[in-house]
């Protein structure tokens, strides 16, 4: 398994949300502004990526049996640690992220990672995946923070761009066209649900035209080493 | 031979309950250190926010903490205190309030003039629908917190016959928020 594999793989073909479908309920819930996207997917980046090492580094030694509670247990400790840096350090972002962060703890992303991947790689590979995988994470709630914010207020970048005194997190974002004309629905649940509907037939549809096409240049290789 | 896995199975146990344990302890040891770093400043953080909203509610040299009041029957009010003028008078009342919302607990500071009158509302935690119940915690000039400013006892929602109107698709949060109000207007009167 090579590091280039690994990244098409979290970033695309093996996206954790968009192909994996794990970890929707915080991918709903919190991607209303771009400052809440990016904060969540670098919390759960950096959880996963220590997660993910710390599995790995322990796979030998921990029984069989008790893997799950071994594996939760190393994961509420790193989410504490994050919930706990965030409060003292980017107060912004976990009164918006709120439940959130303390929610990750229940996030299948990352004790699907630990249970499919982790406990059976090195450590070298395992901290990869939790870069790529924390990675593909992000840009999926990237996404649906800029759609859902641009439809529902009008706006991009709420709490990055526009800053009050400098403060991070603070700012209305750059107006595209006046909150009042915006589709409230979208920044609502029903506007995720709808938001990552639509990105999941998006990417099923690229992925299946590039497998085809990959079959159909297989198919002529085939034909011409025939001929 | 029935003895001897039974017996192997016991070790296992004890074993398993041993590693465990050992995680355990290890996080429970690096979770301690990072609540050390973390806990002044995590607290020095909460204490600004209590206080900017002491001040953006009613401005006061100081507030001395009331105890003998009349709380309402949720315990709602978890800090009721008195404002004092450099002259040591009565100039208000500061209320530091915890009660549900439409969709969880919201934390709001109230602050009262000696007359009994709202002077304004702050809402320092909540987690309200965002750009419907949200807009409740907006602090911005012209938002809608402002209409509580003036509220007196027995004001209530449009809806529920009063003066005050509703965030429009937040009328829970709205008149949630109007209630704490009256909660926090009958303890200050409580306290005579």
């Amino acid at each position: 398994m090579n590091i280039k594999q690994q990244f098409k793989e979290g970033l695309i073909t093996n996206n954790p949300v968009l192909v994996q479908l794990i970890g929707m309920c915080a991918t709903m819930a919190i991607t209303t502004s771009l400052f809440n996207g990016i904060g969540m997917g670098i919390s759960v980046l950096v959880i996963l990526t220590c997660c993910n090492v710390v599995v790995s580094l322990i796979r030998k030694v921990i029984p069989n049996d008790i893997r799950l509670a071994i594996f939760v247990l190393v994961i509420a400790g790193f989410v504490t640690i994050v919930d706990l840096l965030l409060q003292a350090y980017i107060p912004a972002l976990s009164a918006s992220l709120g439940v959130f962060i303390p929610l990750i703890v229940v996030n299948c992303i990352i004790i699907g990672r630990a249970e499919a991947f982790c406990q059976k790689n090195p450590i070298g590979p395992s901290f990869f995946d939790g870069i790529f995988q924390g990675l593909g994470y992000t840009l999926v709630l990237i996404a649906m923070c800029v759609i859902r914010e641009f439809l529902g207020k009008g706006s991009f970048g709420t709490g990055i761009f526009h800053l009050v005194d400098g403060v991070i997190g603070t700012g209305n974002g750059i107006q595209i066209f006046p909150a009042e004309y915006g589709a409230l629905v979208m920044t609502l649940p029903i506007g995720g649900f709808i938001t990552l509907g639509c990105l999941i037939a998006l990417m099923q549809y690229a992925l299946k035209k590039s497998e085809k096409k990959k079959e159909k240049a297989l198919a002529e290789q085939k034909e011409k080493e025939a001929a | 031979m029935a003895e001897k896995t039974e017996k192997k199975s016991g070790n296992q146990i004890v074993k398993l309950a041993l590693v465990l344990l050992a995680v355990a302890a290890i996080m429970a040891f690096v979770l301690g250190i990072v609540n050390e770093i973390t806990k002044d400043r995590i607290a020095e953080i909460a204490a600004e926010k209590t206080a900017t909203a002491y001040a953006n509610v009613l401005e006061a040299p100081t507030y001395d903490e009331a105890t003998d009041f009349t709380n309402d029957e949720n315990q709602t009010i978890t800090k009721l205190s008195v404002a004092k003028n450099d002259a040591g008078e009565t100039t208000g009342y500061v209320a530091e309030t915890t009660f549900s919302g439409a969709q969880g607990m919201i934390t709001m500071v109230v602050g009262l003039d000696d007359t009994y009158t709202c002077t304004g509302v702050y809402i320092t935690a909540h987690s309200e629908t965002s750009g419907l119940g949200a807009k409740a915690a907006e602090t911005t000039a012209g938002a809608w917190r402002d209409n509580v400013v003036g509220a007196t006892e027995g004001t209530a929602l449009a809806k529920d016959g009063g003066t005050i109107e509703a965030i429009s698709g937040a009328t829970i949060t709205s008149r949630a928020v109007v209630n704490e109000v009256q909660s926090v207007i009958a303890a200050a009167k409580s306290l005579g």
